[in-house]
């Protein structure tokens, strides 16, 4: 079978993912499945990113550390720099709880604290 | 193809070892990491050079046990690929060699990849199921490294991560499980839709259409914020519990009533095949594999053992044949050398 996303390579991974109640499942290719994790939860991310909507403002804004504007990360889905984070805050801030069930604040581990 | 003496060297996390081996053959914990400078896709060359012989110089302080250090701009294709399918590298990591590195140590159990997505991604492999003794031993791993590098960290977000979805502990956990049973019983699909209900991402490896060559399934978190890492771990070990229930349930039912001689006839078709073939394409041959997997996990003599079975799962996949042969082989000649080591291997144990 051949990889339902590139269609060129042939299939090797079958990738199972849910979306909203909704069960969907591709097969793959080695390279197109890599993403795997990142293309399930790309496909959150963009929604979510989507559904700010209007609500994200000074979108011509760029990162002063990396340069990166929230459009470069509406598209990639990749932020440039760490700083990023602080430059975007609010919009940060907005979207988490749509990418991680509901979650708006780290409870894990933090350096150097046991 | 310089990696060929890997091919000798233990592959600890591929051991029949650890609980619930019969199911689980292994589990992996990964930390995403970072340095407070660009993410690694926004590194020109010269940067991501620099920022590789950082990340080994950093490592080499943090200490790994006989450690291997792999630029992967060394290495050629079939070097690359043979990583990813020993499960150290990426398919990122090896389609962008350039100013990429691997470090691998104490048996391939402890692996941290410089600049993939996140400046470093740490992970431990251990057979069976053993998340809790993975993440321990990737955690320390992390606390040394965090006492020679600044990743970036906020108290609110946590770990910092190129990906808004890899943030906060930036942890990825997951277990690798053969569900023959299940697979065979059609009771595959209803178990993997309670494990994606269950927030758990599960994959299948080595597929081809709707059906998972080999039955290898992979369970992992989906999302590392908002939850400790103890949390996180306890709900992928109950699912993943729950999960290797229902394979030995179905198990138990196949190989008991009327049920049992269809699985024997099965089981012992694929020895059949295995000890007899001069040609086997991987899927074929991961397809038998399995089988004879199933019934060694039953406790059946059958002249072979699991250590033997995980082992040749391992390494009859195309880049391993082709470093065993030392040269890039055609496809009729891997078939023919894939078929000669099972025979080889099975004959031996």
């Amino acid at each position: 079978m051949i990889c339902q996303n590139c269609g060129a390579r042939e299939a090797t991974v079958l990738v199972q993912t849910v979306l909203h109640n909704h069960v969907k499942k591709a097969a793959l290719c080695g390279s197109c499945a890599e993403g795997l994790h990142a293309e399930a939860e790309l496909d959150a991310l963009t929604e979510a990113i989507a559904a700010l909507g209007a609500r994200v403002r000074h979108q011509t804004a760029r990162c002063a550390n990396c340069r990166t504007s929230f459009a470069n990360f509406k598209e990639s889905g990749r932020f440039g720099c760490p700083s990023c984070y602080e430059h975007f805050l609010p919009q940060v801030k907005d979207l988490l709880p749509r990418v991680h069930a509901g979650a708006y604040q780290h409870r894990g581990k933090t350096p150097g604290r046991r | 193809m310089q990696l060929h003496n890997m091919l000798r060297f233990k592959t600890a996390w591929a051991e029949a070892a650890g609980p619930s081996h019969e199911v689980v053959l292994s589990t992996r914990v990964r930390l995403a990491r970072n340095l407070r400078g660009p993410f690694p896709g926004h590194l020109g060359p010269h940067t991501l050079k620099k920022t590789l012989d950082h990340a080994f110089y950093a490592i080499k302080l943090a200490g790994i046990k006989n450690a291997a250090f792999f630029k992967m701009g060394d290495l050629d294709a079939t070097d690359r690929e043979f990583l990813v399918e020993r499960h150290l590298a990426s398919p990122v990591l090896a389609a962008h060699p350039a100013s990429r590195g691997v470090v691998v140590g104490d048996d391939e159990t402890i692996v941290v990849m410089v600049n993939e997505e996140d400046h470093f991604r740490l992970a431990a492999l251990l057979p069976g199921q053993q998340l809790h003794a993975a993440h321990a031993a990737v955690d320390r791993l992390d606390d040394r490294l965090s006492s020679v590098l600044d990743f970036a960290f906020r108290d609110d977000l946590g770990y910092l991560t190129a990906c808004p979805t890899n943030l906060g502990t930036g942890m990825r956990a997951s277990c690798l499980v053969h569900l023959p049973a299940l697979t065979m019983t059609s009771g595959i699909d209803r178990v993997m839709e309670g494990v994606a209900r269950a927030g758990l991402i599960a994959r299948g490896l080595h597929g081809e259409g709707t059906k998972v060559v080999g039955d290898f399934f992979q369970l992992s978190n989906a999302t590392g914020f908002g939850r400790t890492e103890g949390e996180i771990l306890a709900a992928l070990e109950k699912t993943v519990g729950a999960v290797v229930a229902r394979e030995m349930e179905a198990r138990e039912g196949l190989s008991n009533g009327a049920a049992k001689v269809r699985l024997e006839d099965s089981v012992h078709r694929s020895i059949a095949l295995l000890g007899a073939a001069r040609l086997i394409p991987f899927e074929e041959c991961q397809h038998h594999l399995s089988r004879l997997r199933l019934g060694l996990s039953l406790g059946w003599r059958l002249g072979a053992d699991l250590a033997v079975v995980n082992e040749l799962t391992l390494s009859t996949q195309p880049a391993h044949l082709d470093l065993l042969a030392q040269k890039v082989l055609s496809p009729l000649d891997r078939d023919a050398l894939r078929a000669s080591l099972v025979r080889r291997r099975l004959k031996a144990s």
